[in-house]
């Protein structure tokens, strides 16, 4: 399936984790509000992800996915592996109402992270709900990508969920 | 082995955590040992230079001194973190403390690498004590 | 565990464009404090620029210090330390050694690195060409330096962790080399 015979150049996942802690710690320190934190990240993400398509297109060989399933299967088994070492899963995933949920069983970025109570409305990771709207924008997909659970706030797992804005002028795609 | 106390005490020899069972007056005197117990690491650690024995230079240092009825033991980082480890025993092998201190070692990195956590101030951190209570029931 | 090299370079250049923006234009909802200390000058911007990232940076490092040198002995003289941050640190960081050390011998150490990885994937907007191995301008120096306060952090706070209380300094003109000159406080 891949053209691409070279591997991404790898890096140690500590100081991407750690180099996110800090990211975290700065805008919790610069900001009030835990919600606007959690908007930051999310705009962040966003300018990450829309220069992250380029090298998963790259990569992966892949091309334009063909449907909505195509869509999440790209992001989870795909993308998530190449860029962060590990895969998502995919989980009620409706294809009338286009959405999906993505659960995170591994991810470096909560590795050695304890929340302090203070901070349970922050949703730790918002950043890669970023990611995955600017990257799929690149591609003319428009979702909605939003944290439903955290297991840094104590939930028992890890979910984002992920939805297609349907607009009615276009057809399905 | 039967542990009274575990302490960890940073570079500028201020403490970071000490975890004992004990409170009041007898905490007070497990404390005054820790800091006693500095004064030994010191000792055993050469200043810098080429010309001694390689085996100065590992972080076990062995069992710095005997009291009436405890033991104590140190160990020493390369970013100069001194543990001490105070035990009520005197049938211990250098082999099981050594164990010890390097799985403390390896729960003490994960609890600094959180980004919650500022370099050089006390550990406070839940999943760290959990994770050293069941280090000692283990030991 | 790994991640890919580009994911880490965007997330430092998205910190280093954040840390500029909030430094020189904070919006209503940061803190009263940080409201009543805006920084006009852009001098004293740039110095709370590089604090910021470089405390950062002094953070991981102090932190990965510790991890880096779990296994190992401990460093019998200063020169060990230094071969340490050269060799296995940077390649754990930077996926290399150094390429050039030179010394003093009292307290001073610059240090050359021909591909520096923070620096390899810099885009400028000037021509929308990823600038490598081109001289830069005045100007674009100041952009680059920005993205080279982290990376200082790093060292520094790794040295500190170590026991060699140091000031690192960076100088980049050929992307993607830089040399860092560092010195030691305790040094003549």
């Amino acid at each position: 399936m891949s053209r691409s015979q070279k591997k991404i150049d790898k890096i140690n996942f500590e100081i991407f984790t750690l180099t996110y802690g800090e990211i975290v710690t700065t805008l919790l320190k610069d900001y009030e509000d835990v919600e606007e934190v959690n908007n930051q990240l999310d705009k962040m993400g966003y300018s990450m992800g829309i220069r992250m398509v380029d090298e998963f297109l790259a990569f992966t060989g892949l091309n334009k996915c063909s449907d909505f399933r195509d869509t999440a299967d790209a992001i989870a088994n795909k993308a998530f592996p190449l860029f962060l070492g590990f895969p998502a899963g995919i989980q009620n995933f409706d294809e009338k109402k286009k959405e999906f949920s993505l659960v995170l069983d591994q991810n470096p970025l909560i590795e050695f992270v304890e929340l302090p109570p203070k901070y349970k409305g922050l949703f730790y990771c918002n950043i890669l709900c970023g990611i995955i709207r600017g990257s799929l924008e690149m591609l003319q997909i428009d979702v909605e990508a939003k944290y439903k659970k955290c297991v840094l706030r104590g939930d028992e797992r890890s979910e984002i969920f992920i939805s297609l804005k349907q607009d009615p002028k276009k057809g399905d795609k | 082995m039967k542990i009274i106390c575990v302490g960890i005490i940073g570079p500028q020899n201020n403490p970071l955590l000490i975890h004992t069972d004990f409170s009041g007056e007898e905490r007070k005197n497990i404390e005054y040992i820790v800091y006693t117990a500095l004064d030994f690491c010191e000792e055993k650690i050469p200043a810098m230079s080429g010309n001694k024995k390689s085996s100065l230079f590992e972080s076990y240092l062995g069992l710095l001194f005997p009291t009436e009825d405890l033991r104590v033991y140190g160990y020493v980082t390369n970013t100069h973190h001194k543990y001490v480890l105070v035990l009520d025993d005197s049938d211990v092998k250098d082999v099981d403390t050594k164990k010890f201190f390097v799985q403390l070692h390896d729960i003490f990195i994960q609890a600094i690498s959180n980004p919650f956590y500022n370099y050089g101030e006390k550990i406070e951190s839940l999943n760290f004590i959990s994770n050293l209570k069941s280090l000692i029931s283990k030991s | 565990m790994s991640v890919s090299e580009s994911i880490w370079s965007l997330l430092l250049n998205e910190f280093v464009n954040y840390v500029v923006s909030s430094v020189s234009e904070p919006s209503e909802p940061t803190k009263e404090e940080n409201n009543e200390d805006f920084i006009n000058d852009p001098e004293d911007q740039k110095k709370i620029t590089k604090a910021k990232l470089s405390n950062a940076g002094y953070q991981i490092g102090q932190k990965l210090a510790d991890r880096y040198t779990k296994d190992r002995s401990r460093f019998r003289e200063q020169v060990d330390i230094i071969r340490f941050l050269c060799k296995d640190f940077w390649t754990l960081l930077f996926g290399k050694n150094v390429d050039n050390l030179k010394t003093n011998h009292r307290g001073m150490w610059i240090i050359r690195d021909e591909n520096f990885r923070p620096l390899r994937n810099l885009s400028f907007p000037f021509d929308g060409k990823n600038l490598k191995k081109f001289d830069l301008n005045e100007n674009q120096i100041q952009i680059v330096q920005r993205f080279l306060y982290f990376p200082c952090g790093l060292i520094r706070g790794a040295l500190s962790a170590l026991g060699i209380d140091a000031d690192v300094d960076v100088h980049c003109s050929l992307i993607p080399a830089c040399e860092f000159t560092v010195i030691s406080k305790e040094s003549n």
